[in-house]
């Protein structure tokens, strides 16, 4: 090489060494940042930590919200089918999300069986917006934080948001910015990043004032022994309309189901079953199951809500086998998982006898019963933020109530005694113990006692 | 298409690097392409008025081309018809100017002044008594037009002149118009500098590319962490009646670097998008706020517009040529009209005369200086004290400097605080205000931190305007920051790159807790 070759080539090896350490520099202080300022999703964390160390031999993979981490336990499935399954399921996880984790699932492993789970507030119509997919970013950065790099995380990453919303999504510190000089919650996430079990990818505490155990499980179980308490049966009134599911919900379930046919992987929709106050708030559950049931049908996959699930084959008491209104309990994921097996390890024909066609049929089948109280928020004349009260049941029309108000702080008061049945408002502000006692109009005969908190 | 939002930020690699793998002799239809989609991002509808006045200059610029042409031809064989010929020729060209200067005023007075020429009328109108005019027009201001309108008409009157010839290729002459990173604010561009470079072709060059993103990083930081900050001060204090006294002359004080960092920023921005493609435009600020008079500020603020002033009207109106009485009204008429040109208020009108005024009693005092200076020379003369240390210090000390410049400041600042006002009435109101009470203690007691900006954010935003005033100090003597820092090695320019990078990151504003603020001089 001659002098001038050697100068080019060094000025050339330079100015790819200059690049190199900016790019290197760049990315070492967006780490930094990262460290010191992306507090930790635990769950996430975990779960994607276990996830690439089980690549490679997952059989069947279950994706979803929390729906499938607290009621699916797959070391149970596991024994059950002989397969290794394992929960890919996030919080809040929307059906993007779940199409690109079902991608990246099926890039690292041999899949048999494809479970989806459709549990209705991820993919109806939310006050956010039309969509609940463009509504929530902050549940699809749960996820692409914690994926190794790939094209399909980069391809999940530019689909999830737009332009406005990249320095977000690829600078996770950005979404801390307002944190900046706090110094105390810089203290509490570096030293929570240097705990034992941070570094171990370890989760388990025992909660001493409510008694009960939370673990993150290997094959992404979220083992959790809480209940619910007696008391806690009052949610906020949520009416669907026909046709709930949003667009692009909808085009995602498909284009999941698409590529698991195209790929020869058998999926299954499924809805986990949820306490029945969760359902009956609705108005009218049925728009929703009926909307998912079309896309099974077009697309010939079986759909089982366990909702719709007769008590015989499947019951569970809701003192002991709910961590609240939407997830089961360890306890009650006993019972749901070698059910789930048994429905979904047979043909679709052979399980119609376990379920009701419809939520109105189980519901009219069911005994008299109460399920809590419903509310809505309303302004009253004086522009006082009022709650609006009814009694969540499966035979209004046949029942008549008497309800008893004692206030934390003030006098108890009737607001009916087995009379006409109403709506009632307490102010907001007003909190207590709201006491119902349900008896049947015809023969006066007592249904069910209730005691609930509002 | 904001400078300061992720779409260009996407945008401009986007065009950078389609530009570079075009042939390059159709890089300039590319240019103009992505220049008119740059533009319709805003309404669509107002491409035809860009797409008019550039018809319009280029028709008239050929016109006029062809009587530049004609007048200088020799065919001519009698003396005195060539003279006729001759004035004949002017007088055409001169009506041809004429014509098209009154149009495409015409357009942008409908569109920028149109409802204040109304609201004036009816001013009169309720003076003498009359019916009033029902103002029902809503007319959306198109963006960019008081510049983009200025830079054709300084390219019609350079070809009127002969200073230039009339461009023949329209498309060049297109992109010349509206050229995207100087088309909706500046800077002006003359047709000797753009025109010119728009006609060569532009081989890439990697220095290019390192000073141009340079440009644009020092640009965004500008807008982005100084300008819209102290926008946030500047705002609570004059969008509420409640603030006087100090809070208002430090508000103000804000407000004169928001607008320095706001429109330095942009023009920042676009002459190093420009430079990414080769393409070098005019550089609108020089230190201006290290002025010792405001004769200097002038020379240093808006560079574009105070030399288009001074080219297309001062100088034609007679400039200083014409006793002093003339030059006065001159100047006094130029910093009206650049008021008039700024806002259709009177607001700014009021600012621009008042810039104008204090250069005229600058003038005066000017005199009184000189004739002191005189008095003192004769006197040191005669004590034979003359290039003696006493006479030394008295010319040129570091205090007398420190002082013009922050008298010059001052007086700036007083004078924004009518641009930022919008209107008299409120611009008083502010004065009197600062009167009103005496709370200095609020420098101290953590009042200041109330305003929008937490005590961290204001740490940042002080630090940032020191680095701002380093970086002008530099400029100001005459030493260009930006060429020394790419002679550096990439030890000490990586890390200041980084810290550019991550300070708008994590101290600019943008994303959802903050609205992306516009672009001050857009609305001009």
């Amino acid at each position: 090489m001659n002098s001038k070759a050697v100068k080019r080539f060094v000025k050339h090896s330079k100015r790819i060494l200059g690049i190199f350490a900016a790019l290197l520099l760049f990315s070492s202080i967006t780490d930094a940042l990262n460290y010191i300022y992306v507090s930790d999703d635990a769950w996430s964390r975990i779960l994607w930590h276990r996830f690439y160390e089980d690549k490679g031999k997952i059989d069947n993979v279950y994706l979803g919200s929390s729906h499938v981490y607290y009621n699916l336990n797959p070391m149970l499935l596991d024994n059950l089918n002989g397969q290794h399954n394992f929960n890919l399921a996030t919080s809040g996880q929307r059906l993007n999300g779940s199409y690109y984790l079902l991608k990246e699932a099926d890039r690292l492993n041999s899949l048999s069986h494809v479970y989806l789970e459709l549990y209705f507030d991820m993919s109806i119509k939310t006050e956010y917006g039309n969509d609940p997919i463009i509504g929530d970013l902050s549940w699809n950065w749960k996820n692409i934080d914690y994926m190794e790099p790939s094209i399909n995380k980069m391809v999940y990453t530019l689909s999830i948001t737009g332009i406005d919303k990249y320095v977000d999504t690829f600078f996770p510190f950005v979404r801390y910015r307002e944190q900046l000089n706090n110094h105390t919650y810089i203290n509490s996430v570096i030293s929570k990043k240097k705990d034992a079990d941070y570094l171990a990818y370890r989760y388990r505490i025992y909660n001493e004032e409510k008694q009960f155990t939370e673990e993150y499980q290997q094959q992404g179980f979220h083992y959790i022994t809480l209940t619910i308490p007696d008391t806690a049966f009052s949610a906020e009134i949520r009416i669907i309309e026909e046709n709930p599911m949003g667009r692009e919900s909808k085009e995602y379930i498909c284009k999941i189901i698409n590529y698991c046919q195209k790929r020869d992987i058998p999926i299954t929709l499924f809805v986990a079953p949820m306490i029945e106050l969760n359902l009956v708030r609705l108005g009218n559950y049925d728009y929703y199951i009926n909307q998912v049931r079309e896309i099974a049908e077009e697309y010939q996959v079986p759909f089982y809500d366990f909702n719709l699930a007769k008590e015989e084959y499947l019951s569970f008491q809701r003192n002991e086998h709910f961590r609240d209104f939407h997830h089961l309990n360890s306890a009650g994921a006993d019972i749901f998982t070698p059910f789930f097996h048994e429905v979904v390890s047979q043909e679709f024909s052979e399980n119609e006898k376990y379920f009701y066609t419809t939520y109105a049929e189980k519901i009219e089948s069911t005994d008299p019963a109460i399920y809590g109280l419903t509310y809505k928020t309303a302004a009253d004349e004086t522009q006082n933020t009022v709650r609006i009260y009814n009694i969540a049941s499966n035979r209004e029309e046949e029942m008549e109530y008497r309800i008893i108000m004692t206030p934390n702080d003030g006098e108890q008061y009737i607001v009916q005694d087995f009379s006409t049945n109403k709506d009632f408002t307490v102010d907001e502000q007003e909190n207590g113990i709201c006491k119902i006692v349900a008896r049947m109009k015809n023969d006066h005969k007592e249904v069910q006692t209730m005691e609930i908190e509002y | 298409m904001l400078f300061n939002t992720p779409q260009y930020i996407r945008f401009l690699p986007i065009v950078v690097l389609i530009y570079y793998c075009l042939p390059k002799k159709v890089r300039y239809i590319w240019l103009l392409c992505v220049s008119y989609y740059f533009y319709m991002r805003w309404n669509p509808l107002y491409i035809t008025l860009l797409f008019s006045c550039t018809l319009l200059t280029f028709v008239s610029g050929r016109i006029l081309e062809r009587f530049n042409q004609s007048s200088g031809s020799k065919n001519i064989e009698n003396a005195a018809d060539h003279d006729e010929i001759i004035i004949q020729i002017r007088k055409k060209k001169k009506v041809c100017l004429v014509v098209c200067i009154l149009l495409n005023l015409g357009i942008l007075v409908y569109f920028k002044y149109f409802n204040f020429g109304i609201m004036c009328l009816n001013r009169l109108l309720h003076i003498f008594r009359m019916n009033e005019i029902d103002r029902s027009f809503d007319i959306l201001l198109p963006v960019g037009i008081s510049f983009y309108t200025l830079q054709a008409l300084g390219y019609l009157i350079d070809v009127y002149r002969g200073d230039i010839y009339a461009e023949k290729n329209f498309l060049k002459y297109a992109l010349f118009v509206s050229f995207f990173p100087q088309l909706v604010a500046g800077p002006i561009e003359r047709s000797k500098n753009l025109l010119v470079q728009l006609q060569k072709q532009h081989p890439f060059q990697y220095d290019n590319l390192r000073k141009g993103w340079l440009l644009v990083l020092y640009g965004l930081f500008l807008k982005m962490v100084i300008a819209d900050r102290a926008a946030i001060i500047v705002d609570t204090v004059y969008n509420s009646e409640s603030y006087q006294g100090f809070y208002i002359v430090i508000a103000t004080f804000f407000f004169a670097i928001q607008i320095y960092c706001d429109f330095y920023g942009y023009s920042t921005i676009a002459r190093g998008s420009a430079l990414l493609m080769g393409i070098r435009l005019m550089d609108n600020f020089a230190a201006p706020y290290y002025s010792k008079s405001v004769k200097e500020f002038w020379r240093r603020w808006h560079i574009s517009l105070s030399g288009w002033f001074r080219d297309y009207l001062y100088i034609p109106l007679g400039g200083n040529k014409k006793g002093r009485i003339r030059k006065e009204s001159n100047l006094f008429t130029v910093f009206a009209i650049s008021g008039l040109w700024h806002g259709a208020a009177v607001s700014f009108i009021f600012w621009g005369i008042l810039n104008g005024v204090y250069q005229i009693v600058g003038d005066w005092f000017h005199d009184v200086k000189h004739f002191i200076s005189r008095q003192r020379s004769t006197i040191l003369q005669k004590l034979n004290l003359e290039n003696t240390d006493i006479d030394k210090n008295m010319v040129e000390t570091f205090s007398k400097k420190a002082f013009q410049t922050i008298g010059t400041f001052c007086l700036i600042t007083f004078s924004w605080l009518f641009f930022r006002a919008g209107d008299m009435r409120t611009a008083c109101r502010m004065i009197v205000n600062i009167f009103r009470v005496n709370n200095w203690t609020i420098f101290f007691d953590g009042s200041l931190y109330d305003l929008g900006v937490a005590s961290n954010y204001m740490f940042v935003l002080i630090m940032s305007i020191f680095i701002l005033f380093i970086v002008d100090y530099q400029k100001y003597k005459g030493r260009d920051v930006s060429a020394w820092l790419l002679k550096q090695g990439w030890l000490l320019r990586v890390p200041i790159y980084m810290f550019f990078i991550f300070t708008i990151l994590l101290y600019g504003c943008y994303g959802e807790i903050y609205d992306i603020q516009q672009f001050i001089y857009f609305q001009f």
